[in-house]
């Protein structure tokens, strides 16, 4: 198998952009990662593009990747569309990473775009594929994480004030990012006291709604030397694993368990060797539930981590770097390639204010989408330093 | 595979209180993940909680938009 670098990463600005459109997201994104690389658009064989609200909100169930890629000027080459619920990015990730390891492709763009801002019950819990029955009865994704997090609480002893403090905490990295959405500083007090949405979860304990797009660059060992390439930062693991609905206690997500053990063995590397996570932060109460579930801490530690500041800037392993889900909001396709995004600018030491100090080894995380009462789906990739 | 007769008795799993409403619903409501004695977990609404440890059943509910629909309540 071929080495899989990552050259070049780009993004848009997180927010609310009514007058911006897939095309012109998607555009910006491909093209800085491209800049970002120091490649010509003509250098790029293959590209996938996540995207998963594209065909209910914009009459473009498919063709997202063609759009943007056309629109940054590059035809010609096959080009797939990644749907796969909160994970569509991850994933889309993680078809350009195979691309390159078959040793099939030397240059492989992933791309992932998504506006939810146009969603007509604006300001309402998104609703969820695979979960239209339980929708009819009541059932919403939040609720389902309340859920969680209420077993979460009674399993560990967490409080309302833990979960609130994570959110504190990503807005406070936020703030050192030029792209997040939400960069304003928040306080426990604020976010207990935002609006109920499900007990314990108040509206600054959800990530907000979101438009963006981000893109990568990956290439082959060989095609780095060729190419003269620099800043690379290696793949080390691929892990993408669908839910195994046992039906088990909602404190725990058996599925991000298992998609983060793949990811350490592929790379030979101990969740100890973890210095930044970018992980799926769509609720307060999940981060802390994450840090257990991908081993960054023993079960049960997750709420002294968060009080001991070990997952903030300056902490153990920093988490959630950007700002989370939470401060940038959730457009599904996009964040993922968000994340990795981050994670190249930590492990470059380009980060600015919110670098992580000699950050070598860096993970991100995505769960999504429901079937059976279970998570459908979870991607976790390990990214290293080169040099 | 086959097909299974289900007592609609279970106990609950976690609950929450829905504030913030789905359109079509009224809030506040109790939304619980409920194990029936069966093996499936179902999500619907809940009337009351149960004591503690103590069982559900099915019962009739107006769902989304006035239809007819299921929930569970307490039961002795």
């Amino acid at each position: 198998m071929t080495g899989v670098l990552v050259a070049g990463v780009g993004t848009t600005d997180f927010g609310k952009f009514p007058d911006r459109t897939l095309a012109d997201l998607g555009r910006e994104a491909v093209l800085a990662a491209l800049d970002d690389t120091r490649l010509p658009g003509s250098a790029v064989q293959v590209a996938y593009a996540g995207h998963a609200r594209t065909g209910r909100l914009h009459a473009r169930e498919n063709g997202v990747g063609q759009l943007a890629l056309w629109e940054a000027g590059i035809r010609d080459i096959p080009i797939t569309g990644v749907g796969n619920f909160c994970a569509s990015g991850s994933s889309a990730f993680r078809e350009a990473v195979l691309a390159i390891m078959t040793g099939l492709y030397d240059v492989a763009l992933a791309v992932g775009v998504e506006k939810l801002s146009s969603r007509a019950e604006a300001g309402r819990p998104l609703t969820s594929d695979g979960m239209e029955l339980e929708g009819e009865l009541g059932f919403t994704p939040p609720a389902y994480f309340a859920m969680a997090a209420q077993r979460y609480m009674a399993r560990t002893g967490a409080t309302p004030e833990t979960f609130a403090m994570v959110a504190v905490k990503n807005r406070h990295h936020a703030a050192m990012n030029p792209h997040a959405q939400y960069r304003s500083p928040i306080t426990v007090g604020d976010v207990l006291r935002s609006p109920m949405i499900a007990e314990p979860l108040t509206q600054l304990s959800c990530c907000p709604t979101g438009d963006g797009a981000a893109a990568a660059v990956l290439v082959s060992e060989r095609a780095a030397g060729r190419l003269n390439l620099d800043r690379l930062v290696r793949v080390r693991a691929t892990s993408l694993v669908s839910g195994g609905y046992r039906r088990g206690d909602l404190s725990s997500f058996e599925i991000d368990q298992r998609a983060a053990r793949g990811a350490y063995e592929m790379a030979g590397i101990d969740p100890e060797g973890i210095d930044v996570a970018e992980v799926h932060d769509a609720f307060t109460a999940t981060e802390v539930i994450h840090y257990e579930d991908l081993f960054l801490c023993p079960p049960g530690e997750g709420p002294r981590m968060v009080h001991a500041g070990e997952t903030a800037l300056g902490g153990r392993v920093p988490v959630s770097t950007r700002g989370g889900l939470l401060s940038n909001g959730h457009p599904l396709g996009a964040t993922g390639l968000a994340q990795v995004h981050e994670i190249v600018t930590q492990l470059r030491g380009e980060a600015g204010a919110r670098q992580v100090a000699g950050a070598r080894i860096g993970l991100t995380h995505c769960v999504g989408g429901f079937l059976d009462g279970d998570a459908a789906s979870s991607a976790v990739h390990l990214l290293e330093r080169v040099g | 595979m086959e097909r299974a007769n289900l007592s609609g008795l279970g106990t609950v799993h976690a609950y929450t209180r829905v504030v913030r409403p789905p359109a079509g619903f009224e809030a506040p409501y109790l939304l619980a993940a409920v194990d029936l004695a069966e093996g499936p977990r179902l999500f619907a609404q809940l009337t009351d909680l149960p004591a503690a440890g103590g069982r559900v059943g099915v019962v009739p509910a107006v769902a989304k938009n006035g239809q007819p629909a299921f929930g569970f309540a307490p039961r002795p």
